[in-house]
């Protein structure tokens, strides 16, 4: 990217910040339950709602976190989690092809191989290679996605990109029955079919899910068929506690993309099962106790042919097993919050491919201490987390947080761990290794204005690194950059979001910098909202790729999705609404290579009902 | 998989060297976390407020009034779509105050810490199987309208009332339990949303003497509000509301809550609380503290003589 394009990206962005933060007029909320209930009894001029702090990221930590909603989903148009996650900051994602594609994803430079993804506490990453499928992951279901942005090792294992975790829905508490149908058609025959329920019956709460996604695909050899079905039932204990199970099945295949090129099209059919069953209990006052049980099988299996369409023996099969376990123990005494666990996974993997089977299991377990000490405005947050894998040893990972509340509107963030992750499970695999030092400020000082800033440092050791003939040598990296993100309050029901972030990416022993890695991504929109039937928002992203020349990408455009809903009728307490998404509005071409091609604008429409 | 690569096998490097000095900071980080257990002090109140808005703010003020406690507050604005739950439990507070529904809906799965609810009008939806929670509802006993009723002359004998029973229903009962030993009848009808308003209105019609408006946001809309006067003129029906504001427009009279007293009330409480009272021993109760709004132009028009209202007004 040139020193002009960089420049104009940042003249753009401070022109926004400008924007946002002269603006001065009061702003008047619309209704929302409280202020509905407030508008019964006060005059209007009483209800001016003033600018503050939004949002602060889950219990004031140190880390770098981005939390995004049901709500958020549904207004982002989401078909899978990659629709969401290509609208955060800081966040490279693109299907190949259309819904339910595979995709490309980073977290600040770090690829998917590095990054855990949970799912009720389940790893979706396949052991195997730590590939997971986020194309294929619904979310209709998601209550809340929790993003850790950098190494949360001491937390959650090999987690040396971040982590991506998904809360799944709850039972509606004040219900016996409520919630969504929801059917949607576009371009190229896709369809997307969802409906879920959820209530609680006396002491037991339920949440049912069930998902269709069908599309013929954008791009040669990406139509998608696939089938979500998820479930939740929780019991809450006579005295105190809870019982709770899930279960996740995911059935599906999916072409493999644009092979034409190597003589073969493959198509991947997929089945997941994943089941928990947990166990929460409120000792006392002081201390809470959590134990949970898990249960998954992944499998993929991959057949492939030529272009002549004549079957390419053998197939491929990634077939994996895991069961574990967690316990966790909290205890609150003073300003003291400490909480202490262990995890262990029994893992068996039984994969053939192109040069026969692989049959490996192993044990990893790993025991952690984490807590958060308040001192006044100034929280401080030690943590360590030991793991041990039969193939890989031992691994320790500290981290030590600091939040400190500068005032009622700001607060500033130091953060500095060390981490890893395991990208291949094999006899003699090793972890790649990260020490990392991040530091931020949060304020909404400016009037209706938020804003987040982190610079972050990440030395990597141990990454492996392939040469054209496939053999593997250990390097060291650095990743360095800067995350901007900004939002203003709504102002005539509209609001206005922008994140920047720029990535330097380097071989430490050759000083060379790093192609592949995106370096500079911005993420904009404009949200609408007039909290009683009409809700949009137009949502643009640009990422430079930093290719390598002979990749051919494309980045000179900004891909933007609008996505609008409008409630045409409610009747007793049965809601209508009609909604329609145009993706990649102004037909822009971005992406990182020639041979995997964004898709161009495509447009879609369909009605939900609530209840 | 697309990107998988079986036949990757990286040589393994000894990190053994590392392991020791790992140790010692784990150690150190124990030793540090073990000092703060004993060193910190937890707040005594966790204060999760649904809005930064006037009626909000003064109910906290008048909270803090009455309680000693050291408190935390946390704006539900500001929290974006962190996990309230979570956040409270992490402040580990004595007694958390909700303030608002919203605020109240957030934190009730919580069930071993005692709530106090401030400015929620239908608290009782929300409290099926939650021991630990009480507070104060924002609305005015139905008694005490029953009790101003009857002290205007000419007496309504038959009143009017428009509800949804899954909003207002619980208060319209305990209404009709209490008229009959005053005299007065309701004659109630039940809708489940605004557009109902209208026909339920024209049912009244010749049935009654007076219309009583409870606080039910499946009633109460300024397009409603501007039919419940349409009718109170049409058909001379004088207008009892909860809220001042319709006083100014066209209804006979209201009994106007204070949000810095019913703050200054769900402080009483929570001191009860912070000093070792159960919950159980403090049921939910509503606004204590109100002042009667007439408007004599409305009187005068509808034929109440000024001396009532007078006589109203001063024995407030």
């Amino acid at each position: 990217m040139t020193h002009a394009r960089t420049k104009k990206i940042c003249s753009s962005l401070i022109c926004a910040c400008v924007l946002f933060a002269s603006l001065r007029t009061p702003v008047f909320a619309a209704t929302d339950e409280d202020l509905q209930t407030l508008g019964m009894f006060y005059e209007g001029t009483d209800l001016v709602v003033s600018a503050t702090r939004n949002p602060k990221p889950i219990s004031q930590t140190a880390e770098n976190v981005t939390v995004v909603t049901a709500a958020d989903i549904e207004m982002m148009g989401a078909h899978t989690l990659v629709d969401v996650l290509a609208n955060i900051p800081g966040i490279q994602a693109a299907d190949r092809g259309g819904p339910g594609a595979f995709a490309d994803f980073t977290i600040q430079g770090a690829d998917v191989f590095n990054i855990l993804f949970l799912l009720d506490g389940v790893t979706l990453n396949f052991a195997g290679d730590q590939f997971v499928d986020i194309g294929a992951i619904p979310v209709q279901n998601i209550e809340r996605l929790e993003i850790i942005k950098g190494p949360a090792s001491s937390s959650w294992g090999s987690a040396l990109g971040g982590v991506v975790n998904i809360i799944t829905k709850s039972p509606i508490e004040d219900k016996k029955l409520g919630g969504a149908l929801s059917f949607s058609a576009g371009e190229r025959e896709t369809r997307d079919t969802r409906g879920e329920a959820a209530g609680t019956l006396g002491q037991f709460g339920y949440y049912l899910y069930a998902g269709n996604l069908t599309s013929n695909g954008f791009r040669p050899n990406t139509a998608v068929d696939q089938n979500n079905l998820y479930g939740k039932l929780r019991w809450e204990l006579p005295n105190r506690g809870s019982l709770q199970g899930t279960i996740a099945y995911d059935r599906g295949n999916v072409g493999d993309g644009d092979t034409g090129a190597l003589g073969f099209f493959s198509r991947l059919h997929k089945q997941y099962i994943l089941s928990t069953a947990s166990f929460t209990y409120p000792v006392n006052d002081k201390i809470d106790i959590d134990l949970s049980l898990r249960l998954s099988q992944k499998r993929t299996d991959d057949s492939a042919m030529d272009l002549s369409g004549a079957p390419l023996p053998p197939d491929f099969t990634a077939n994996e097993f895991d069961t574990g376990g967690s316990a966790k123990l909290v205890w609150r005494e003073g300003k003291n919050n400490l909480a202490a666990g262990a995890d262990f996974d029994h893992l068996r993997l039984d994969d053939t491919g192109f040069s026969g089977s692989v049959k490996l299991y192993s044990d990893k377990y790993g025991l952690f201490l984490i807590d958060t000490l308040s001192f006044g405005d100034v929280a401080v947050t030690p943590g360590i987390r030991y793991d041990r894998m039969r193939q890989v040893g031992d691994f320790y990972s500290p981290s030590l947080g600091v939040a400190w509340a500068l005032n009622d509107t700001t607060i500033l963030r130091i953060y500095g761990a060390r981490g890893y992750s395991l990208p291949v499970l094999a006899d003699d695999a090793t972890q790649q290794k990260v020490l990392t030092a991040q530091a931020g400020l949060e304020t909404a000082r400016i009037p209706y204005l938020w804003l987040k800033t982190t610079l972050f440092w990440n030395r990597l050791t141990d990454v492996h690194s392939f040469d054209s003939n496939g053999n593997a040598t250990l390097v060291k990296q650095r990743k360095q950059g800067v995350e901007v993100e900004g939002r203003t309050v709504p102002l005539f029901n509209t609001s206005l979001s922008a994140g920047y972030t720029f990535v330097d990416a380097s071989d430490l022993s050759t000083g060379e910098t790093l192609l592949n890695v995106p370096s500079q991504i911005v993420k904009l929109g404009v949200h609408y909202d007039d909290k009683s039937s009409l809700r949009g928002a137009l949502l643009g992203r640009y990422v430079w790729y930093n290719a390598s020349f002979d990749n051919n990408a494309r980045d000179k455009a900004f891909i933007w999705d609008l996505n609008l809903a409008k409630k045409v009728v409610e009747v007793r307490g049965t809601a209508f609404e009609l909604f329609f998404s145009a993706h990649n509005l102004f037909n822009g071409a971005q992406y990182s290579a020639d041979f995997n091609k964004n898709v161009r604008r495509w447009v879609e429409g369909g009605i939900r009902c609530n209840f | 998989m697309p990107y998988r690569n079986l036949n990757r096998r990286p040589r393994r490097l000894n990190p053994e060297h590392k392991v020791a000095l790992l140790k010692h900071t784990f150690l150190v980080i124990l030793a540090v976390m073990l000092f703060g257990a004993t060193a910190a002090h937890a707040h005594d109140i966790v204060v999760i407020q649904g809005l930064h808005i006037k009626p909000y703010d003064d109910a906290v003020r008048g909270f803090r009034t009455s309680c000693d406690g050291n408190e935390k507050k946390f704006l539900l604005p500001d929290l974006g779509g962190a996990d309230i739950v979570r956040l409270v439990r992490e402040e580990r507070p004595r007694l958390i105050l909700a303030v608002g529904a919203e605020a109240l809906k957030k934190v009730r799965s919580i069930k071993d810490i005692p709530i106090i609810y401030l400015m929620v009008i239908n608290p009782q939806s929300m409290m099926k199987g939650h021991r630990n929670i009480t507070g104060i509802a924002m609305n005015v006993a139905p008694e005490r309208y029953l009790d101003l009723m009857t002290q205007i002359s000419p007496r309504p004998k038959r009143v009017g009332v428009i509800s949804d029973p899954a909003k207002s229903g619980y208060l319209v009962k305990r209404a009709q339990q209490a008229a009959g030993a005053r005299g007065i009848e309701l004659v109630v009808r039940e809708v489940q949303t605004p557009r109902e308003v209208p026909e339920a209105l024209t049912s009244l019609k010749g049935r009654v003497d007076a219309l009583w408006m409870f606080p039910d946001p499946s009633v109460v809309t300024p397009e409603t509000v501007e039919m419940f006067l349409l009718a109170s003129e049409e058909n001379r029906l004088p207008i009892i509301s909860f809220a001042g504001k319709y006083v100014d427009i066209g209804a006979l009279a209201a009994l106007d809550i204070d949000s810095v007293d019913q703050g200054r009330q769900a402080g009483e409480m929570a001191e009860r609380i912070l000093n070792g009272t159960a919950v159980a021993d403090l049921p939910g109760s509503e606004a204590r503290s109100t002042a009667l709004k007439v408007n004599r132009s409305v009187a005068k028009k509808l034929g109440i003589s000024l001396d009532t209202i007078d006589r109203l007004n001063s024995s407030r």
